[in-house]
């Protein structure tokens, strides 16, 4: 039903605006005056020193690290090599799950995050063409150069994920077997390129003028940061972006309404049994990043309580979660009424939290995102 | 659905048919219409007069983006953001809605549509996620805007559609972009993306012409656009790679060349964030406003010479059209400018991306 609106607007002339204010959150914080003056750049220094960079450094390491038991397990394929490659292998899942969050900066370029992390991949299209590599026994496949020039989806996790623990992976221990000694050359180019990419991203991240000093040095002449503010601006997004994505499309969209209805391969890492463990590193990064210990330490006094929120909140989803990880495999887990009433559950604190991160936790920090500009196409 | 070629071919020969109601410009005419938010958690659409003054508002369940309006400007059809499930359509006349539609299984709405010539048909930009590509849905007004068929549009992710001056074109923004609403918003493929500005003869839905930005380019998602006096298509674009990649934002194509970018003084397009919200052109063509609220930032181009003639900062802008030699714009913190003159600001009230011109 049409209404006439109830308040009479405003008309020009009755304002004493005297130009436009450009309210965007500047150095001091607040563009609300009962909003506490805050200091921005300590928060970013924080979070760069505490959170991204050795984030990116762990990503790095571990991608190294794999690599080189990749290589190992190549020049002498045996059970204990490839238990030793699987075990780097949820090394290097766990350390990507803890910067995964970051989908801004370096990792923009070049299409590098998807390099790493292609998914959520609807249609299986990496899994095809990773198929198709290890039917084919495309050579382009062995050397981390030529590899980095196929399609992302077979550079990254998933590809080394089907690899090591898809059909076909007993072969890696048999050295006589073509098949597996492709097979192995393949996730030992994986490795490496995963590897490099990692290390171009940390470089970018570290080097003189790079994307650290880019957020240190917020400021009128900076050319994607205006202030400090807009840093942590991004910061606090990233954080409920990643929240709402395991909500909704890691756990929601897989265990779906009923047991019975569960789609477990829909979560990634699930061939390597990681799901789980990777969504809690994922809930980790983001506790390390706006809980008690990371922004919300400089939240303001009557504010204080959402830190405390947000960490009482994440502990009981990762209670929730580590009972479902250790009552077995995902697969099986998913279909058990209980450990889907356990799953179900953790929707509601975590959406607690993303509504959260949307309004109260930025509005306390004097952050008010534009309606707009949080992207209304 | 089979394109109901009859129905088409009898839509254009009734161009320039239909006698358009001659309105005053008194106070009170309808004159622009806009989607927002009411509070921090209540949509609407709210028509207003040309002094920006609210006639009167239709409740929404959702949030709404883009709105269509009828060459008779009699009806407007609201459509519902990306992914949109809805249409609602409005007698602006009579202030009050007449119908609501909605897409059919397998589609949704990307918040975008215009009429036909003669007014019979709406076209609808829409996601075909399965069969990855982008369709107009092509509704019946006079069917209570039954679905009567589509049109591909040569590419992913058609974001907006308009018809060209000429009346028989349909000039397409093929953001390029492809998700997929069980994995609600996600960019799915921006390693592969390609996005395009597409031409289609609205009588028979054919391609005729397709038009890319380089290789180079791939991840600026076309996804704006208004025609020029001189026939050019303007658009602009969402930047999908670095933040720190220097790019121009906004674009100009004439049909049977190549699109190419509008340079512009380097911080000109900074405060953009490589953003662009949403493009218009004023009255006579010949200046075209482009809007990033990301930025909050309005860039006005010359046609003529591509010279940016205005650089205005406004936090959360977005909402634009032509107004005179000028623009109409609103923001997300409630405000109505007419060019550089705040009309009202209503701090309950958040204007959406868009803002329509009905008369």
């Amino acid at each position: 039903m049409a209404r006439l609106p109830i308040m009479t607007l405003l008309v020009a002339g009755a304002l004493a605006l005297g130009g436009f204010t450009r309210a965007l959150a500047d150095d001091e914080g607040g563009s609300q005056a009962q909003v506490p003056a805050i200091a921005f750049k300590p928060i970013v220094d924080a979070a760069l020193a505490n959170v991204l960079l050795p984030g990116y450094e762990a990503l790095a390491a571990s991608a190294a690290e794999e690599a080189t038991r990749l290589s190992d397990l190549c020049l002498e394929a045996d059970d204990a090599r490839l238990a030793a490659a699987r075990e780097g292998f949820r090394d290097l899942v766990l350390a990507w799950s803890r910067i995964e969050l970051v989908r801004f900066g370096p990792v923009r370029d070049r299409n590098r995050y998807e390099r790493v992390f292609f998914w959520p991949d609807p249609r299986g299209r990496g899994l095809q063409q990773v198929q198709e590599i290890l039917a084919t026994q495309d050579p382009a496949a062995l050397a981390v150069a030529s590899l980095r020039e196929k399609s992302v989806a077979v550079q990254g996790l998933p590809a080394l994920e089907f690899v090591l623990y898809g059909t076909g992976s007993e072969a890696l221990v048999y050295a006589a077997d073509p098949a597996g000694r492709f097979r192995c050359g393949f996730g030992k180019a994986i490795a490496g390129a995963i590897a490099a990419t990692s290390q171009e991203v940390l470089s970018d991240w570290t080097r003189p003028d790079g994307y650290a000093d880019l957020m240190r040095k917020a400021g009128a002449d900076n050319p994607v940061y205006r202030s400090h503010g807009e840093v942590v601006q991004d910061l606090i997004k990233a954080a409920r972006e990643q929240l709402q994505l395991v909500r909704d499309l890691k756990i929601a969209n897989v265990i779906e309404a009923t047991p019975e209805k569960a789609q477990p391969k829909r979560a990634p890492f699930w061939r390597s049994n990681l799901t789980v463990p990777a969504i809690r590193a994922n809930i980790d990064a983001v506790l390390a990043l706006v809980g008690p210990d990371g922004i919300s330490a400089a939240l303001p006094a009557d504010a204080a309580w959402i830190g405390g929120e947000i960490a009482f909140e994440l502990a009981q989803v990762d209670g929730v979660l580590a009972r479902v990880e250790d009552a077995g495999p995902w697969e099986d887990e998913v279909r058990d009424s209980d450990r889907h009433k356990d799953l179900t559950y953790v929707l509601i604190p975590l959406g607690d939290i993303v509504s959260l991160l949307e309004d109260d936790y930025p509005g306390a920090f004097g952050l008010i995102m534009g309606f707009n500009s949080l992207d209304g196409d | 659905m089979a394109i109901d070629r009859r129905r088409f071919l009898a839509s254009i020969a009734a161009v320039g048919a239909l006698p358009f109601a001659t309105l005053t410009r008194a106070d009170g005419a309808p004159t622009f219409i806009a989607a927002r938010m009411d509070g921090s958690n209540a949509f609407s659409v709210a028509v207003l007069d040309l002094a920006g003054d609210v006639l009167f508002i239709e409740e929404l369940d959702a949030r709404a983006h883009d709105i269509a309006v009828s060459p008779d400007r009699a009806t407007a059809v609201v459509f519902a953001r990306r992914p949109g499930w809805f249409a609602l359509a409005i007698d602006l006349a009579g202030r009050q809605r007449v119908a609501s539609f909605a897409p059919p299984a397998g589609r949704h709405f990307y918040g975008h549509g215009f009429f036909s010539a003669d007014g019979r048909l709406l076209y609808a930009t829409e996601n075909d996620w399965d069969g990855e590509r982008g369709v107009l849905g092509v509704y019946d007004p006079a069917a209570s805007y039954a679905r009567i068929g589509e049109l591909e549009t040569g590419g992913i992710e058609p974001h907006e559609a308009m018809l060209l001056s000429d009346g028989r074109t349909i000039a397409i923004a093929n953001g390029g972009i492809a998700t997929n609403p069980d994995f609600g918003r996600t960019k799915l493929n921006l390693a592969t993306m390609a996005p395009s500005l597409v031409y289609l003869d609205a009588a028979t839905g054919d391609v005729l012409e397709r038009a890319e930005l380089p290789t180079s380019l791939h991840q600026l998602s076309i996804r704006h656009m208004a025609e020029a006096a001189d026939g050019s298509v303007w658009f602009g674009g969402q930047y999908e790679g670095a933040e720190t990649d220097v790019v121009d934002l906004v674009g100009a194509h004439r049909r049977g060349g190549q699109p190419t970018l509008v340079t512009a003084a380097p911080d000109a397009y900074s405060g953009m964030r490589q953003y662009v919200g949403a493009v218009a052109a004023n009255r006579d063509g010949t200046r075209i406003a482009a809007t990033s609220p990301v930025g909050g930032r309005m860039l006005v181009f010359d046609v003529a010479t591509g010279n940016v003639v205005s650089i205005r900062d406004v936090a959360d802008v977005c909402g634009v059209t032509g107004d005179g030699g000028d623009f109409f714009s609103s923001d997300g913190r409630g405000r109505l400018w007419r060019g550089e003159t705040l009309l009202s600001e209503d701090p309950s009230v958040a204007w959406d991306n868009h803002i329509r011109r009905i008369a």
